[in-house]
Order: structure tokens, then C-alpha cells, then sequence
């Protein structure tokens, strides 16, 4: 067949020039997609059901209602500034309300976050949680709250009127 | 010559042949460059639908641009065309698998269609587009070869 050796050449071009350019540039990997090491940065080998997610992607899903964020870390952070309209959920003793859960029922995508401490381990670990509740799509914001604020999205102070 | 090619034989076919090729071209290239402007990005994107193991992300993140730009030039120059119209449809089946099963999975995520320049979501329209592009692939890989310089030509008698 005359197309398949056609495609076996373009494939063989484009694959060869592929490796070519990774071998100049290097390779990606995915430890490298986020920030850098240190700075809130996606685990090589994280948790397969938590997705990580970039504070410009986190900004852009932010205006939609089937979209939450939850704030991981202490209430008293959370009421000093917190991303505008988000959850308050401590992770204090390792565990969510069935409250908050009930109210978060209705998001496709819940967004989770907390400061950089420990590379994000509390919003980790929510994440991990809301996952097994059954939630499919649970995300990490990559750099937690400093990285959104440094970004200039919005944000606010106060109480959540909602939380349990 | 299938009876196929035969009715694509004329200057109306060949026309769209050259239509179809400029088509699926102009996309892949437009889906190239972001991909190649951040691999790390794109490699991101290809992490998250969970279907590679983690060692091939960064190789395929690499590779698959380039493919995407070689089958561009391929369709654009009309050398070896229909191959690489071969190429763009196993890739477009590859990519919309992919899709489906992330959608089918529940999971709503990032295309990375076109690099991680872009907040496309996966989603039917994302699916629709590749069908359409995968029929306009498959229509250049039936049709005769259409050089530039023959598509105002009429057929040979």
C-alpha cells in the first residue's frame, strides 16, 4: 500500500525530529509542568485520583456554578483573606464535614488549596478525602493561596457564612 | 483507481481535496506551536488524563508536536500527502478516544488540544471538532494526489 509507507515516512520524520528536538531542549517531565521545587509543586509520584491544577486555569473555571474552592488551611487564615466565595475546611484532624460535603454535592470541579507548607500536604490530603467521598474531579491549586494572590485574582476577607 | 478516487478525479474534487489538506494543516499547526512554545505544559496536560505512565509523558510531550508540524508541511507542499492525511487521522482517532474516555470518566479537564495556551475544556464540542477534521483527514487519504500546480488543471483524458 502505497499511502501506508507515505505515513510510515511522515511518521518517521516528524518522530525523528521529535527526538531530535527533545534531546536539544530535554525532555519534559511532569514534576517540571508546575512551579519549582519547593513552591507548592505537584509530587512525582502523586496520588493518581488528585489532578493538579495552575492558578490561571484555577482563575479561569473561578466564575463558573458548578466550580468550588475549598480553603484548607486554619480559620483564622481563611477569615484574614481567602479566594472569593470559597469554603472554609480545616484540615485539623484529618477528616471533612459531612456538612461541607453535602454542600459541595453540586460542583463538577472542586478546587482545593492552602499556603505552601509542607508542598501543599493539607490541601493534599483534602483532595485525597473529597476523592474518596466520590467526588471525580478534585484539584490542587499549584502554589495555593500566595501564588493566586500573587497573580492579582480576586480575593477577600470575612467569615464563610455557609461553612459547618 | 477506486470508483471513489475516480469521482474525485475532476477539478471540483481535486479543489476540495486541496481545501480539506489546507483545513486539517492549518489546525495541527495552530495546535502545534503552542505545545512547543511550553512542553511542560502540554506535558501537564497529557498527564492528567491518566493514560500514559508517567516515564512516556515527557517523550510524547516532545514528540508529538513535531509530528503535528511534519504532517502540516506534508499537507501544505501535497508531498506525501495522503500518508500524512493517514497520520492526522490516527492521531485525531488517538486524541478522541482519549477524550471520551476522560468525559465518559467524568473527569473535566484541559484538552491540551491546542498547548496549555488555551482553557478548552474537554467536552463534545472538542469531539465534534475532531470528528470533523478526522472526515476531512479521511477524504484526503481516498482522493487522488492534488499537486498545486494540477488543481486548475482539467483531468487527463
Amino acid at each position: 500500500m502505497r499511502v501506508l509507507g507515505q505515513a510510515g515516512r511522515v511518521l518517521v520524520v516528524g518522530v525523528t525530529l521529535g527526538v531530535g528536538v527533545g534531546v536539544l531542549r530535554g525532555f519534559p517531565s511532569i514534576a517540571e509542568a508546575g512551579p519549582e521545587e519547593g513552591f507548592c509543586a505537584p509530587p512525582v509520584a502523586a496520588a493518581p485520583r488528585v489532578l493538579w491544577i495552575g492558578p490561571a486555569a484555577a482563575h479561569a473555571l473561578s466564575g463558573r456554578q458548578d466550580v468550588a474552592f475549598v480553603d484548607a488551611r486554619p480559620r483564622e487564615e481563611f477569615v484574614a483573606g481567602h479566594v472569593s466565595g470559597a469554603l472554609s475546611a480545616p484540615m485539623v484532624d484529618g477528616t471533612v464535614p459531612a456538612e461541607l460535603v453535602a454542600l459541595l454535592r453540586g460542583s463538577r470541579t472542586v478546587i482545593v488549596y492552602d499556603d505552601t507548607v509542607e508542598d501543599c500536604a493539607r490541601s493534599t490530603r483534602l483532595a485525597e478525602l473529597l476523592a474518596q467521598d466520590g467526588f471525580s474531579d478534585v484539584r490542587v491549586l499549584e502554589g495555593g493561596m500566595p501564588a493566586w494572590l500573587e497573580a492579582g485574582y480576586a480575593a477577600e476577607a470575612g467569615t464563610c457564612r455557609l461553612c459547618p | 483507481m477506486s470508483s471513489v478516487s475516480l469521482k474525485l478525479a475532476t477539478p471540483a474534487g481535486r479543489w476540495a481535496t486541496i481545501a480539506a489538506r489546507l483545513a486539517v494543516a492549518a489546525v495541527f499547526v495552530w495546535a502545534a506551536v503552542p505545545k512547543l512554545l511550553d512542553p511542560a505544559g502540554f506535558a501537564e496536560d497529557i498527564a492528567n488524563y491518566h493514560l500514559l505512565p508517567d516515564a512516556a509523558v515527557g517523550y510524547v510531550a516532545a514528540i508529538v508536536p513535531l509530528v503535528e508540524l511534519v504532517v502540516a508541511g506534508a499537507l501544505i507542499t501535497g508531498l506525501e500527502a495522503r500518508g500524512a492525511a493517514l497520520v492526522a487521522a490516527a492521531m485525531l482517532a488517538v486524541f478522541t478516544f482519549a477524550m471520551g474516555q476522560a468525559m465518559a470518566r467524568g473527569i473535566d479537564l484541559s484538552c491540551g488540544c491546542f498547548g496549555s495556551a488555551t482553557t478548552a475544556r474537554v467536552g463534545w464540542g472538542s469531539i465534534a471538532r475532531n470528528a470533523a477534521l478526522l472526515v476531512a483527514s479521511g477524504f484526503v487519504v481516498v482522493a487522488p494526489e492534488a499537486r498545486w500546480r494540477s488543481a486548475a488543471d482539467p483531468p487527463s483524458p
